[in-house]
């Protein structure tokens, strides 16, 4: 099927190819089931039936608006947010850098599949601290940060506790973002 | 992991199978190809809009699979469907907020990965790079799939190599901290 060859190795290919292949959420199976089930794609008439209600969800799709629980323009997000302050408290080993950024892309893109994801970035090495000196939670490099959006305090708990910085000693500090 | 579509008479027979309202089939077509849809927009929308570009994929497959007539792969029409899909979204979307930016740049380390290197990569470049790469479609696919002529899309395909090896091997040569 490929018309040229390239010159990635044998883990460079293996890699490009786990990068286009990912299992998608389970429940958005189901949405696309019920989506259908709707316009009567299934049962005796078969999926030949489109009903009004299917058209106009394509219609509403490609104006930007969501039916049935999609999203689609960015709208306000009524649930309160959370910030994940990862602090770094043993450095990387260099021979696991590579896994580990894997490990937590891959989390990060379940959190988003989960529509809790709203901002993550890494932060550079350089800071200025501003004010009196800390102690205490603080202690250790701040490495990143997340931000999440959860319906209670204990979810967005939930949420931090599958975060894989924590299996490398490091620290997650959860504090609920104030909306002022 | 294994590009290979799955073969044609397997989803003929589901496709018929579900146009004829059978359920279990259109789940099976589901599963077969959700997984490179999903890794294709993972990549091209990011994982916030990649969920809704795939449910949007599968119902425009699901009301025009009456009209496919076969002559090529199933997954390529569907990868054509997925693009569209991926592109409408991307033209909606503002400019790249904190909660759109790429998600698998959160926590790079400090060498530079191929993952990084190719999520760096123009839309267009990664697009390619991914379609003939990581899925095996040939130049001729890919320009049917994304409106261009196949030597756009072998040049696109040369410099997304070159980029990315760039990348690698810029990042290796002055690790950070």
């Amino acid at each position: 099927m490929v018309d040229e060859q390239d010159d990635w190795d044998a883990a460079e290919r293996e890699q490009l190819r786990a990068l286009a292949h990912e299992q998608p959420p389970r429940e958005l199976q189901e949405r696309v089931v019920r989506e259908l089930r709707r316009g009567g794609a299934f049962g005796r008439r078969g999926a030949a039936v489109w009903t009004l209600a299917t058209a106009a969800s394509l219609v509403f799709f490609l104006a930007g608006w969501s039916l049935g629980g999609r999203r689609s323009a960015p709208a306000p997000d009524p649930r309160p947010l959370y910030m994940l302050l990862l602090y770094d408290v043993t450095p990387t080993p260099p021979q696991e850098e590579a896994a580990r950024v894997s490990e937590y892309g891959a989390w990060a893109r379940r959190v988003g599949a989960g529509g809790n994801l709203k901002g993550a970035e890494k932060l550079k090495d350089e800071a200025v601290v501003l004010g009196p000196a800390f102690a205490g939670p603080e202690e250790g490099t701040l490495g990143g940060f997340f931000v999440i959006a959860a319906e209670t305090r204990e979810q967005a708990l939930e949420i931090a506790r599958e975060c894989p910085h924590l299996r490398y000693g490091g620290r997650v500090v959860v504090r609920p973002i104030d909306p002022v | 992991m294994n590009a290979e579509p799955p073969g044609r008479e397997g989803d003929q027979a589901l496709a018929a199978a579900f146009l004829a309202g059978d359920e279990r089939a259109f789940r099976a077509l589901y599963e077969r190809h959700s997984p490179a849809l999903y890794g294709l927009l993972l990549r091209c929308v990011g994982a916030s809009d990649a969920a809704d570009a795939l449910q949007e994929t599968w119902l425009r497959a699901a009301r025009g699979l009456d009209g496919f007539r076969w002559e090529g792969a199933l997954r390529t029409w569907l990868t054509g469907i997925a693009l569209n899909c991926g592109r409408e979204l991307l033209r909606r979307r503002q400019p790249l907020t904190l909660a759109e930016e790429p998600l698998h740049e959160a926590f790079p380390g400090r060498r530079i990965d191929l993952e990084r290197a190719v999520s760096s990569l123009a839309e267009g470049y990664r697009t390619v790079l991914l379609l003939h790469d990581a899925q095996g479609y040939t130049h001729a696919e890919i320009a049917g799939m994304l409106g261009i002529d196949e030597g756009t899309s072998k040049s696109q395909l040369f410099r997304a190599r070159r980029a990315v090896r760039e990348a690698l091997r810029g990042d290796d040569a002055g690790p950070r901290g």
